[in-house]
């Protein structure tokens, strides 16, 4: 059984101030200041391959698990982590271009890895914080025409070809046994938090070498749709201050602000 | 130009909030001269009577035991090859990101998720969105039709009655993808209050038992409630009370908002908010500035005595 994790890395975006979100001619906003992280859904995906992978060994299922990035450098330390977590396979896919808003190039990336390497379980995150397409998943599914499981908030291991998901939609959670291959994708789970990799991992398998793959047939081309402006969002109120504390402040923001609004309610 | 608008409907409030949208859509400037049609697709069982009361023209109508895009994908794929709409819209929900794209990728058409706003002039049409964490807008040009979009929060609007019955299809493909083996629901969704008044956690709220007590607090009055999401990932909060750009999109006349910094991604939930009230002891917090008012202050110092302004309600 062969698992793969595709997982992005992107600036955390909760360290950026309003004033920084200006884009320059060309469109885009520099975040190269910024520390790294993981996805937060992917993370959840990381995390995930390393769960099905135990469950696979529990039920003596030969398993391969892999885990896959369309970045630069700024992906190598990640790369070298899940090395020492011990995914079988770190792999990076280089682009120069900015694919912020092109996720038809990353799609067409992962769907040329996979044609050369066939998978039976792929796990997505929904989305990332700086494009915010909502698309990836659903590009590498049609490309590849396989099925896409939605929303996924657990996952488990039936047998060699089925998995057990938990999906949430509309507010209802439903469980749906699937035929692999297929696509998950990471909704808002639970498991969120990827494990940290012991010392001695880290020093037996930390250092195993990072896999390079090299795009043949993907070229960075026009997306659907194209970007004709970036403007930041300002969101400010009134910002009023209570001037009080405590009760007092209670009293205050009742009787100057409140009394009016909860009696026309 | 002729558009088809696509609804998913979980429940009975979903049914009106789709409804309330629709007739928000008609008012765009980008719909003036544009015929619709609806495809409905319903894990609710209602009477199609509603449709006929208040969707215009013609009905596509599904029941369908759970909404999975591969299905709608199908469905839509089936009705455009039938009908060549210029354009196919569909409504917030769970799932519409993942029809819209799978559908533009399948009939090769251009796309756009999440989309807040739009409109078109001479030169083109244009999709507005959330980018960068939901700090920034960016906009989208689509020259050529068909096209499909997925919306994110566009404001309800009052329910219309119709002139004229709509034509009702039912959609007859009714097979489920072979890929899923059994599926069973496990949980409905929370009956969702009516409320004029929202209160969320943030993780200022030091603990579980500190969310619970605001919970129950909100239940008592049947206000809204919710959390941000670091609060539901801690295990804090239930992952359907997350509020935001990854959970519910609110529009209280007020809502109280209590230990919360106030992200981007969290700050789209409460945004339509007609007031905002926040309590948080951070002066600097991100929340302060996007506040009609605040209190500058530990939530547990003032935490009961405002809940008793409340209980006078």
């Amino acid at each position: 059984m062969k698992i793969l994790v595709c997982f992005k890395i992107t600036a955390d975006l909760d360290q950026l101030s309003q004033k920084d979100y200006i884009a320059d001619t060309s469109m885009r906003i520099d975040t190269s200041f910024v520390k790294n992280m993981i996805n937060c859904f992917d993370e959840s995906g990381l995390e995930f391959g390393l769960r099905l992978s135990q469950e696979a060994e529990s039920l003596n299922l030969y398993n391969e698990k892999s885990a896959l990035t369309v970045g630069g450098d700024k992906t190598e330390i990640y790369l070298k982590t899940l090395n020492a977590l011990k995914y079988d396979n770190a792999i990076r896919i280089d682009c120069d271009a900015d694919i912020t808003f092109n996720p038809k190039f990353t799609g067409e990336a992962i769907a040329e890895y996979v044609n050369k390497n066939k998978q039976d379980i792929i796990i997505m995150g929904c989305q990332a914080p700086e494009g915010n397409n909502f698309s990836t998943p659903q590009i590498v599914s049609n490309i590849l025409n396989i099925p896409m499981v939605a929303n996924v908030t657990d996952l488990h291991l039936v047998g060699e070809n089925s998995v057990k998901a938990t999906v949430e939609s509309g507010g209802n959670v439903y469980e749906y046994t699937v035929k692999t291959p297929a696509i998950f994708v990471m909704g808002n789970a639970e498991v969120s938090k990827l494990q940290v990799p012991t010392l001695k991992d880290r020093m037996s398998f930390g250092k195993r070498d990072i896999k390079y793959f090299e795009l043949n047939n993907c070229e960075y081309g026009e997306n659907q749709s194209t970007l004709v402006s970036l403007e930041p969002i300002k969101r400010k109120r009134s910002g009023k201050i209570v001037s009080l504390q405590g009760k007092e402040a209670v009293k205050e923001l009742y009787c100057e602000y409140l009394k009016e609004r909860l009696d026309n309610i | 130009m002729k558009i088809l608008i696509v609804m998913q409907v979980y429940d009975e409030f979903s049914l009106l909030d789709n409804i309330k949208k629709y007739n928000s859509i008609l008012n765009f400037s980008f719909m003036e001269n544009v015929k619709t049609e609806c495809a409905v697709f319903s894990e609710y069982n209602f009477s199609t009577n509603i449709l006929e009361k208040y969707i215009q023209n013609k009905v596509y109508f599904r029941a369908i035991d759970c909404i999975i895009p591969e299905i709608i994908k199908n469905d839509i794929e089936n009705i455009q090859n039938k009908e060549n709409y210029d354009g196919i819209i569909i409504l917030e929900s769970s799932m519409s990101n993942y029809v819209a794209v799978l559908l533009g990728e399948k009939l090769k058409y251009n796309y756009v998720t999440n989309v807040v706003d739009f409109y078109r002039n001479e030169n083109g049409m244009y999709f507005k969105r959330f980018s960068y964490n939901n700090n920034v807008y960016s906009t989208f040009e689509i020259k050529n039709k068909p096209f499909i979009v997925s919306l994110k929060m566009i404001k309800n609007s009052a329910i219309k009655n119709n002139i004229d019955i709509p034509n009702i299809i039912e959609i007859e493909n009714k097979n489920i993808p072979d890929f899923i083996i059994d599926k069973n629901i496990i949980k409905r969704a929370d009956i969702k209050e009516n409320s004029d008044i929202l209160i969320v956690a943030g993780k200022g709220v030091k603990d579980k038992k500190s969310v619970e007590k605001i919970r129950q607090f909100a239940i008592s009055k049947k206000f809204l409630f919710g959390v941000t999401r670091p609060v539901a990932m801690n295990g804090w909060g239930k992952l359907g009370e997350i509020v935001g750009v990854s959970g519910g999109i609110y529009s209280p006349k007020i809502c109280i908002t209590i230990g919360v910094s106030g992200s981007a991604a969290f700050y789209v939930g409460i945004e339509n908010s007609d007031y905002i009230i926040s309590v948080n002891s951070n002066d600097k917090a991100p929340i302060i500035d996007m506040s009609d008012v605040s209190i500058i202050d530990d939530y547990e110092n003032v935490i009961d005595d405002l809940f008793n302004i409340f209980k006078i309600c």
